[in-house]
């Protein structure tokens, strides 16, 4: 790691430069260790010490960012006399608000150096899996990461903000005679994952994905486990929550602001505090983020700011800058769908005649006008009948408009579970959705 | 200094007892300017290095990676390559066995006439702001964007073969976009392709690519989509251009036949694949004049090097011919597997990544004619035009494309405008209902900057030469 002391003596070598009007620096700091096992076995092991360091300077309102994983002296000198070659050739930016200043009030979560997963470990870790597997004559399959992060950023308005996160990311795929069967699990704390139990549901899933039957496209009630919420959602956060398409007025959000949008039960917030939440308290830009409300009981509430975007649209800072400069705008990454009050196994028995849904793959944007969205299911879908699991099914293509499928939520898990990786995640609930649309079908 | 650090990890490794070790030296530079509305928004020189240290030990993998460059990181990292390879042996079932390779001392360098990173900002800068002012004067438009990337990878691998290659790749590239909103409609329209077209060259490209000649028809175009129906849902003739081939290339072609997922290691992100090796040679996947080489030695591709990140040199192989799935593209681990030689095609995103099996530039080799002949030969179909996004099922069958826009075809001519018309069905099916395809002189090699595989993922670099083809029996719509 590199620690808060030796985060600042980097950042004061750059903020500390003359010649340049305003400058921020910003250090991330990535130490992941990650094992691969396929076939029951290790083919991917690694150690990766991945620090970077980022520098915006700011000379009449000319703007220009550079970066450097050289961290001796000289190549921080030379990322600087870059900057300072390229500004002067950089056309003023008349939009540009300067950089954020020191809000008053504000205190610093205090976080723990995030504790070193050994390769041991993590080989542990998969041989516990692995042996779960064996025991159903399966094949596992998957990936353990065990990442630390470091995140200071300064710059010379006062600023000066340093963090860290611990994260276990953990996916099993349990395969055998054409079936497979998947679980997944988020944690900051090693020892918090069940490692065990997880494979037993990738095999439980697997054993129950034997000899699919084929059905036909064509919309039907769903079950979505929380790992296909969230795939479903993280599209919905960069398609409608950031301030760039609000303020360009080519999101549907920004034009039903306190109007419905979704059903009355759904209510999308981002807020790293959340105990269950991964996150730095503050932004890429040093400042420090507020919960915001992005849906609230169905009703189109906002959008998550930096401090460009904070200054155009004339509303407070919200801190959720993502490392400058950047044409991409503000994102929510931390992510929190409120859950609901039954219990999965209770939301499968109201269902007659559906699909269970474990995850999705490859989702991508067919017309954002419309948050039309397409994918596969993938790893354990079945087919639902009187409350009961009847059998496994082929996977299928769905495509669905984002925000009328939240319309036609039925019911929201208790059970929530934390996705994504390294800076972006999600906690996300599972849904039972009637009229959820499948497109097409394929050949497994 | 940077070859002297690699040495001293191979010492080290060779010390600690590894069987085989590489190990890789890279740096990255990249500069990224981009507009938006006549507003710089972007402009960033992002430089990576590190160096990234494989092993085999006790017959088992371990890597590391730093970018801390002082002897004695390098010293603790190729220790811990060492001590993570320890580790992997916990599981194993059999030693890795590597096919073997060539002893190897050589350099590489793309060819280019004009370095990217001596032209002067403002040039590149004015050109980007000459797209703004032509686009803005089109009535309708909202948002103007454009962005010109380059990139320069210098590489040292050694290894404890003795092989010893340095190499430096340039790519660049670049893109105008416009785009229209009426009510609740946007128009969205770009140049070239959808999201650019790369190639490993330098400046030239750019100024070839001739930007500001094309501003005003994509801005156009992208009030017209405004207006324009959505696609109709049908079975129907479709004509893709070259970068949309480009991606049904990638995702139905390219994929499927990395070695590495068929084997089962890449299921933890990206899944298998259906082209599994007993179909190899007897599978048809394709109509007959359906050939494509995989291919990392023509000129200009994102996927052209000198010698792969094993130190393999480049080469030409066939993954389909004559309509027949004949090959994958390999590694050396891969390649032993089926008592073959690697294809080198194995490419890591940068020091901190392990190789993967990537493609290198996959292309469809042309046949004859001209798009406007294919058109004018078909009754009734769609033109596609820009490629989209495209999503595919885990073992590549299942697909679905779209575009930024098509034009329905009635009696041999293009006619009405349609908006981000999208096709689906099943890979070998379309591959299969192939019957036309342009010749060379419509053949271009475009760049994809963007592949995503592996997990942590990496992104890579990849090329795919085509011309425009026809596809009969088509499902089209949303």
């Amino acid at each position: 790691m590199i620690d808060k002391t030796k985060t600042k003596e980097y950042l004061d070598l750059i903020i500390k430069m003359k010649d340049i009007e305003a400058i921020e620096g910003g250090l991330f700091y990535s130490e992941k260790g990650t094992t691969r096992f396929a076939n029951s076995i290790i083919h991917q092991n690694m150690v990766v010490e991945d620090p970077w360091l980022w520098i915006r300077g700011v000379d009449k309102k000319r703007v220009c960012g550079v970066s450097t994983k050289d961290f001796r002296k000289e190549g921080i000198e030379r990322a600087l006399g870059k900057l300072k070659e390229a500004i002067k050739e950089v056309r003023p930016d008349k939009d540009f608000p300067g950089l954020p200043k020191r809000p008053k009030g504000f205190r610093l979560k205090k976080t723990a150096e995030p504790e070193f997963i050994d390769p041991e470990q993590r080989g542990e870790a998969v041989a516990k899996m692995v042996k779960v597997c064996k025991k159903y004559h399966l094949n596992a399959f998957g990936v353990l990461h065990s990442t630390r992060l470091a995140l200071g950023v300064a710059n010379s308005n006062g600023i000066f903000n340093y963090g860290t996160n611990g994260i276990n990311f953990v996916s099993i795929t349990a395969m055998g005679n054409g079936a497979s069967g998947y679980a997944v699990d988020t944690k900051s704390h090693f020892n918090d994952i069940d490692f065990v139990n997880l494979a037993e549901i990738a095999c439980e899933k697997a054993l129950l994905s034997k000899n699919p039957r084929e059905i036909e496209p064509g919309k039907y009630t769903v079950l979505l486990e929380e790992p296909a919420v969230g795939e479903m959602l993280m599209f919905l956060a960069w398609l409608e929550f950031g301030a760039k398409r609000f303020r360009e007025k080519s999101s549907i959000l920004s034009k039903r602001i306190g109007k419905y949008i979704t059903g009355k039960n759904i209510t999308l917030y981002d807020d790293f505090r959340h105990p269950e939440m991964i996150g730095f308290s503050f932004d890429f830009e040093g400042y420090p983020k507020s919960a915001v409300d992005l849906i609230k009981n169905g009703k189109a509430k906002g959008v998550v700011l930096d401090s460009f975007y904070a200054r155009l649209l004339k509303k407070k800072n919200t801190g959720h800058a993502l490392p400058q400069p950047s044409s991409g705008g503000p994102i929510p990454i931390n992510l929190i769908m409120k859950n609901g009050e039954e219990k999965k196994e209770e939301m499968l028995k109201e269902i007659d005649k559906g699909i269970l849904v474990t995850r999705f793959w490859y989702v991508r944007v067919v017309d954002p006008d419309k948050t039309l969205i397409t994918g596969m299911t993938r790893d354990g879908t079945f087919f639902i009948e009187k409350g009961k699991i009847a059998y496994p099914i082929k996977n299928m293509r769905f495509t669905i408009n984002i925000y009328e499928t939240l319309s036609r939520v039925r019911k929201i898990s208790q059970e929530r579970k934390l996705y994504g990786e390294d800076i972006f995640f999600l906690l996300a609930p599972a849904l039972l959705i009637d009229e959820f649309n499948f497109a097409s079908k394929t050949e497994y | 200094m940077e070859k002297e650090l690699v040495a001293l990890a191979l010492d080290v490794i060779e010390r600690e007892g590894a069987s085989y070790g590489d190990c890789r030296f890279v740096r990255i530079e990249e500069e990224t300017i981009h507009m938006e509305n006549g507003r710089i928004d972007t402009l960033r020189r992002d430089e990576d290095q590190g160096v990234g240290i494989r092993v085999i030990k006790d017959g088992a993998w371990g890597f590391a990676a730093t970018a801390k460059l002082t002897k004695e990181d390098i010293e603790r990292t190729a220790k811990l390559a060492i001590k993570v390879a320890n580790a992997s042996k916990r599981l194993k079932n059999k030693d890795v066995v590597l096919a073997p390779t060539e002893k190897v001392a050589d350099t590489y360098c793309t060819p280019f006439t004009s370095d990217p990173f001596l032209i002067p900002l403002t040039k590149k800068i004015d050109l980007l702001l000459s797209c703004d002012t032509i686009m803005r004067k089109v009535k309708g438009i909202k948002q103007r964007r454009g962005e010109l990337y380059f990139y320069k990878k210098f590489q040292i691998f050694a290894s404890t073969e003795d092989s010893l290659i340095e190499q430096t790749i340039y790519h660049t590239g670049g893109y105008i976009e416009a785009l229209a909103v009426k009510g609740n409609v946007t128009g969205q329209r770009s140049y070239p392709g959808m999201r650019g077209h790369y190639k490993s060259a330098g400046y030239e490209f750019i100024e070839s690519l001739k930007f500001t000649d094309n501003a005003q028809r994509v801005a156009e175009e992208a009030v017209a989509l405004t207006t324009a129906r959505e696609c109709p849902e049908m079975t129907t003739t479709v004509i893709l251009d070259g970068s949309m081939v480009a991606i049904q290339i990638h995702e139905t072609v390219g994929h499927p036949t990395e070695l590495d997922r068929v084997l089962g290691t890449e299921v933890s992100l990206a899944g298998t694949s259906h082209l599994t090796p007993d179909k190899r040679g007897n599978f048809k996947f394709g109509s007959e004049i359906v050939t494509i080489s995989a291919d990392a030695t023509i000129p200009g591709g994102l996927g052209t090097f000198g010698y792969d990140d094993e130190g393999t040199k480049a080469s030409v192989s066939y993954l389909i011919k004559d309509g027949i799935f004949t090959g994958y593209l390999t590694s050396r681990e891969t390649a032993a597997v089926f008592q073959e030689k690697s294809n080198g095609t194995m490419r890591a995103q940068s020091f901190g990544f392990i190789p993967l099996i990537r493609m290198t530039n996959i292309n469809l080799l042309p046949q004859k004619g001209k798009l406007e002949e294919i058109i004018a030969d078909t009754k009734e179909g769609i033109y596609f035009e820009s490629a989209g996004s495209p999503s595919i099922d885990d073992k590549r069958l299942n697909y679905h494309i779209s575009s930024e826009i098509g034009w329905l075809i009635k009696n041999g001519k293009k006619t009405e405008i349609i908006r981000r018309p999208a096709y689906s069905g099943i890979s070998y099916e379309i591959w299969r209902n192939c019957d036309a395809i342009c010749g060379p002189e419509e053949w271009e090699v475009w760049g994809v900057p963007n592949c995503g595989k592996g997990d942590p993922t990496q992104i890579a670099h990849v090329g795919h030469g085509a011309s425009p083809a026809r596809f009969r029996n088509v499902k089209v719509g949303k």
